[in-house]
C-alpha cells in the first residue's frame, strides 16, 4: 500500500464522535440497567433457575431450525438468482427483499391472517414466518458470491467429467461457503432474538430471551431480571458473532459488485425455474395480499370504511409519527453510520476494532435499549421520555450497523489513486472528502438512508416502550389495534400494516435504484 | 350558533364559579381562563357513554381527552416507565392486583376526593392515603356456555378444584395473568382458593390442557364458545359478562346465554388517580370527583360492565337481574399481593409459559 494521503485526524475526530455517541446512548443505558437496578442476588436468582436455561435453549433450537429451513426455502430461488440471466431477474431479486424490510409485525399480522386457525400459536407459524423474513438474507449474500462464479471453470470440470456432485464438492461450496456462513449467522441473530414474531405467532406459552425480557420488564415489572437477560442474551450474541467472524474470516455486505451472471436458464430447467420463480414470489406476496383483503373486511362485508379512517386523528397522528421518526433516524442514522465507516475505512487496527464494534451493536436488543434509555434519561433536562425523537435515538442505534454494512464496500472501491492524483494537484483533504468520497459515495448513502427508513418505519420492540400515546408508531398502533375488539379496528390494523408496506416497498426500490448507481460508480 | 355561543358562556361562567368556590384549588384554577384539555389514560375497556364528559366540560370548562393502551397491565408499566413525566393527567384502570406497583413507583398525586364518604369502605381503605381514588368493583370468574353443556349432558364446574377433572380437558381458555389483569386476578384466585397448592393446580390444569392466551379480549371473543366461533365453552371472564350477552343481543334473550361459576370468583376494585408530573393538578382533581360522583357512576353498570363505588347510585334493573354478585368472593390483601406478585408470576410463567 502506497503511503497514506490523508491525515488520520479526521477519522480520529470521527472515531471519537462515534464512540461519545455510543457511550451516551448504548454503553450508559446498559450500564444504568445493570449498576442502578441489579444486585448480585438478582443473577444467582437467575441464573440458578432452570427456567431461564429451558428459554436459552428454546431461542438457540427455534433460530436453527428457523436457519436450516430458511437455507432450504431460499436454496432455489437464490440459484436461480445467482447463477442465471433472465427477464424479471432484478424485479425477483427485489420482491424476495421485501420480506427482509417489512416490519416483524406486520409480517406476524400477515401470518396470522394467511394461516389456517390450527395453525395459530404453533412452532410453524413461528418458523415460517423466520423464513419468510430471512429469504432475501441469503438471496443477497449468497447470491452474490454464486454470481462471482467462473462458469467456464465448472463447465472445463464437466468436460474432464467432474460429476455434478464432484464440481459442487470443488468449486461451488468452496466459493460460497463463507457466504453462506454469514448468512446463516445474520439470519440466526435475527432469529434468536425474535419478538414480535413470537409473541404474535407464538402464543404465550413460547418465549425467546427477547420476548421474556419484555415479559419481565413490562408485565411483572421486574426490571432486575430483564436487565439480568439482556445479559446473558448480549453475552450469548456476541459469542456467536466471535465464532462466526473467525469461521467466515471476510466481511459480507448488503451491497455487491453486481457482475451480470454469465448464463440463460437452460431449456430444460425451464419450467423448473419458472416453478421457483412463482412459488417464491407467491410466498412472498401472499401474506402482502392477505393484509388487503382483510384491510377490507368489516366483519363479513366488504368495505371501504376502514380505509376512510385513515385521516382520523389517531391513525393519522401514527402516520405522522412514524414518518417523522423515520426521517430523524434516517438522518441521524446516516451521519453516524458516515463517520463510523471513515473510522474503519482510514484507521487500520482501531478501524478493524469499530468494524466490529458496530456489529456488536447489533447485539443489544431493541427492547433493551428502550428500556434502558427510558431508565436512564429520566432526570431534569435529560429527561426525554416525552421528546418525539426519544424513538429515534434508539432506532438510529438499531439501524446504523446495517447502513455501515452498505457503506463500508461502496467506500472501499475508490481507488487509492484518484486521492493521490487530486492530492498532487492540490485538492487538501476536506476538498477531496467531498469530491471524490462523499459524491463517489452519494448512492450507497442514499441506499444506507433508505434502509435505515425502512428499519426505522418497521421497528417494534423499542417503540412499544418508548412510544407515547399521542405518538405511537404505526407498528405500535397495528398491535394495539390488533388487540381490541371491533371488527373496524382490526381491519383498521390491516390498513395501517398495508400503508406501512407500501412505504417500506418505496424505501426498497429506493435503496435497489441507489445500490445500482452504486455498482455503476463503483465499476467506473 | 346561538345555542353555542350560549354554551362557551355558560362554560366560562361556570368555571369561575368553580374557581371560586373550591378553596382548596383557588391558586390554581385561577390561571384557567384558557381552556384546559385533561388527557385521561385508560385501557380499552372503558367505553363510557360517549358523551358523558358533556356535563363535566359544560361545569368546568375542561376538555376531557380519553386515550386508550391495549390493557391494564400495560397501561401501569408504561405509567410506572414514565413516573414524574407521564402521558396524561389523571389514569383510570389500575387495579388492586396492580396498585402496588404503581404505588411503590410513585406513580400517583394523593387527593381525597369530595366525595369519599360515600364510596365503599373496602375499597378506600386499599388506598388510605388517597393515593388512588376506588372507582369501580367487578368480579373475575369461571364463566360457562350454557347451552353446550346443556347438549352434552354434562354438569359445568362449579368450583376451582371441579376443574381439574378429566370431563372438562381442553375446555377452559384463560388470559394470561402476566399480560392481563383479569388474567392476574384468576391467578389470585386460585391462590387465595388452594394456598400453597396453587401451583400443584396449575399443574394439573396443564396436563387438562387449559390454555392461556394474550389477553382477555383473545380468550373471550377469540376462543369462547358462546362470544365467537372458538372451541372452548369455558373462559375467565367477568361476573357481570352474563348480562353483557343479553344487553348486546339483538333481540334481548329472556335468559342469558352464559353464566357464572360463583365459587370461582375474584374480586377487582379499579382505581383512578392524578399522575405525578401532571401540569393541571387543580382539574385533575375535578376530573377525580366528576369520576366518582353520581352521574359518571351510574353510567357504569350498563356502559363497561362494573359495579359503582358510590354507593348512592343507583344500579338499573336489567343489570340487576342478570349480574351475578357473590356474596364471599375470593380475595387476597393487597400488601400480600405487593410482596408476592412478582414471584407468583414468576412461578406461574415457570409452570405455564416457558
Amino acid at each position: 500500500m502506497s503511503e497514506p494521503v490523508w491525515h488520520p485526524a479526521p477519522a480520529r475526530v470521527a472515531l471519537v464522535v462515534v464512540l461519545l455517541w455510543l457511550g451516551v446512548f448504548l454503553v450508559a443505558p446498559v450500564l444504568t440497567m445493570v449498576g442502578g437496578f441489579v444486585a448480585p442476588s438478582d443473577f444467582s436468582r437467575i441464573l440458578t433457575v432452570p427456567s431461564t436455561w429451558r428459554l436459552v435453549w428454546f431461542s438457540l433450537w427455534q433460530s436453527v431450525i428457523s436457519v436450516a429451513v430458511t437455507l432450504v426455502v431460499a436454496a432455489p430461488v437464490t440459484w436461480l438468482i445467482g447463477l442465471h440471466r433472465f427477464r424479471g431477474r432484478r424485479l425477483l431479486r427485489a420482491t424476495t427483499t421485501v420480506g427482509f424490510l417489512l416490519p416483524s409485525v406486520v409480517v406476524a399480522t400477515a401470518f396470522l391472517a394467511v394461516l389456517p386457525r390450527s395453525l395459530h400459536y404453533t412452532m410453524f407459524a413461528v418458523v415460517i414466518a423466520h423464513v419468510y423474513f430471512n429469504i432475501a438474507v441469503v438471496v443477497r449474500v449468497v447470491g452474490a458470491r454464486l454470481e462471482l462464479l467462473d462458469m467456464q471453470l465448472m463447465n472445463a470440470a464437466r468436460t474432464l467429467g467432474a460429476s455434478p456432485t464432484v464440481v459442487w464438492r470443488t468449486i461451488v461450496w468452496p466459493l460460497i461457503r463463507g457466504a453462506t456462513a454469514a448468512a446463516a449467522a445474520v439470519i440466526f441473530l435475527y432469529c434468536f432474538s425474535s419478538f414480535a414474531v413470537v409473541r404474535v405467532l407464538g402464543g404465550p406459552r413460547r418465549s425467546t430471551l427477547e420476548s421474556d425480557i419484555a415479559l419481565r420488564a413490562f408485565g411483572i415489572g421486574d426490571i432486575p431480571a430483564a436487565t439480568v437477560l439482556a445479559l446473558v442474551q448480549l453475552v450469548i450474541v456476541v459469542g456467536v458473532i466471535g465464532v462466526v467472524r473467525r469461521l467466515s474470516g471476510h466481511e459480507h455486505g448488503l451491497s455487491h459488485l453486481a457482475t451480470l451472471p454469465p448464463t440463460a436458464v437452460a431449456h430444460r430447467q425451464r419450467l423448473f425455474a419458472f416453478g421457483v420463480a412463482g412459488v417464491t414470489a407467491a410466498f412472498v406476496l401472499l401474506p402482502i395480499a392477505a393484509l388487503l383483503w382483510r384491510s377490507v373486511q368489516v366483519g363479513d362485508t366488504l368495505s371501504l370504511a376502514a380505509w376512510r379512517t385513515i385521516f382520523d386523528t389517531s391513525l393519522a397522528a401514527s402516520i405522522r409519527a412514524s414518518i417523522r421518526t423515520a426521517l430523524f433516524a434516517g438522518v441521524l442514522g446516516v451521519a453516524l453510520a458516515v463517520l463510523t465507516t471513515l473510522a474503519i475505512v482510514r484507521l487500520n487496527t482501531i478501524g478493524r476494532l469499530v468494524d466490529l464494534l458496530s456489529i456488536v451493536v447489533l447485539a443489544v436488543s431493541p427492547v433493551t435499549l428502550g428500556l434502558g434509555l427510558m431508565l436512564t434519561f429520566d432526570i431534569g433536562w435529560f429527561d426525554w421520555r416525552a421528546k418525539w425523537w426519544f424513538v429515534a435515538l434508539a432506532h438510529t442505534l438499531v439501524a446504523f450497523p446495517l447502513a455501515v454494512r452498505v457503506l463500508v464496500p461502496a467506500w472501499r472501491t475508490t481507488p487509492i489513486g484518484l486521492h493521490q492524483a487530486a492530492a498532487v494537484l492540490g485538492a487538501g483533504e476536506l476538498r477531496r472528502f467531498v469530491d471524490i468520497d462523499l459524491r463517489r459515495m452519494r448512492p450507497a448513502i442514499v441506499a444506507s438512508l433508505g434502509l435505515i427508513i425502512a428499519v426505522s418505519l418497521g421497528e417494534f420492540g423499542a417503540a412499544s416502550l418508548m412510544s407515547r400515546a399521542d405518538g405511537e408508531t404505526m407498528p405500535v398502533m397495528i398491535a394495539r389495534l390488533l388487540s381490541r375488539t371491533g371488527d373496524l379496528m382490526r381491519a383498521q390494523a390491516f390498513v395501517l400494516a398495508s400503508l406501512l408496506v407500501a412505504v417500506c416497498i418505496a424505501a426498497l426500490v429506493l435503496v435497489e435504484s441507489a445500490l445500482g448507481r452504486s455498482d455503476r460508480v463503483a465499476r467506473r | 350558533m346561538k345555542i353555542r355561543s350560549l354554551l362557551i358562556g355558560l362554560a366560562t361562567a361556570s368555571t369561575l364559579l368553580a374557581a371560586c368556590t373550591s378553596d382548596s384549588t383557588n391558586d390554581v384554577a385561577v390561571e384557567t381562563n384558557k381552556p384546559v384539555t385533561l388527557r385521561l389514560l385508560t385501557h380499552e375497556s372503558f367505553t363510557p357513554t360517549e358523551t358523558i364528559f358533556d356535563d363535566f366540560t359544560l361545569q368546568t370548562g375542561i376538555t376531557v381527552e380519553v386515550v386508550r393502551s391495549s390493557d391494564a397491565g400495560t397501561l401501569v408499566t408504561k405509567a410506572v416507565l414514565a413516573s414524574g413525566n407521564p402521558e396524561g393527567d389523571v389514569l383510570w384502570g389500575v387495579d388492586n392486583t396492580l396498585l402496588s406497583r404503581a404505588l411503590d413507583a410513585n406513580v400517583f398525586v394523593p387527593y381525597v376526593t369530595v366525595h369519599r364518604n360515600d364510596l365503599d369502605t373496602v375499597a378506600t381503605a386499599l388506598a388510605p392515603n388517597g393515593e388512588v381514588t376506588p372507582v369501580d368493583s367487578g368480579d373475575v370468574c369461571i364463566n360457562y356456555d350454557k347451552a353446550w353443556f346443556a347438549e352434552r349432558n354434562i354438569t359445568p364446574p362449579l368450583t376451582l378444584q371441579a376443574l381439574t377433572s378429566s370431563t372438562y380437558r381442553n375446555l377452559l381458555v384463560t388470559p394470561n395473568p402476566v399480560s392481563s389483569s383479569p388474567g392476574l386476578a384468576f391467578l389470585l384466585a386460585t391462590i387465595a382458593e388452594f394456598g400453597d397448592g396453587w401451583q400443584q393446580w396449575w399443574e394439573t390444569m396443564r396436563d387438562n390442557n387449559i390454555l392461556v392466551v394474550e389477553s382477555w379480549s383473545d380468550a373471550y371473543y377469540g376462543h369462547f364458545t358462546a362470544a365467537s366461533d372458538g372451541e372452548r365453552p369455558l373462559v375467565v371472564s367477568y361476573a357481570t359478562s352474563p348480562p353483557a350477552e343479553v344487553i348486546f343481543a339483538d333481540p334481548r334473550p329472556t335468559e342469558a346465554p352464559t353464566a357464572v361459576a360463583a365459587l370461582t370468583c375474584f374480586r377487582q376494585y379499579e382505581f383512578a388517580g392524578i399522575l405525578r408530573g401532571s401540569k393541571h393538578l387543580a382539574q385533575a382533581q375535578l376530573l377525580i370527583d366528576f369520576l366518582v360522583s353520581r352521574q359518571f357512576q351510574e353510567d357504569l353498570p350498563l356502559t363497561q360492565f362494573v359495579w359503582p363505588i358510590n354507593n348512592t347510585a343507583s344500579v338499573p334493573k336489567e343489570f340487576l337481574d342478570y349480574a351475578l354478585r357473590p356474596d364471599n368472593p375470593l380475595t387476597i390483601d393487597p400488601t400480600i399481593i405487593a410482596k408476592r406478585r412478582a414471584e407468583w408470576l414468576e412461578q406461574f410463567s415457570d409452570i405455564m409459559l416457558r
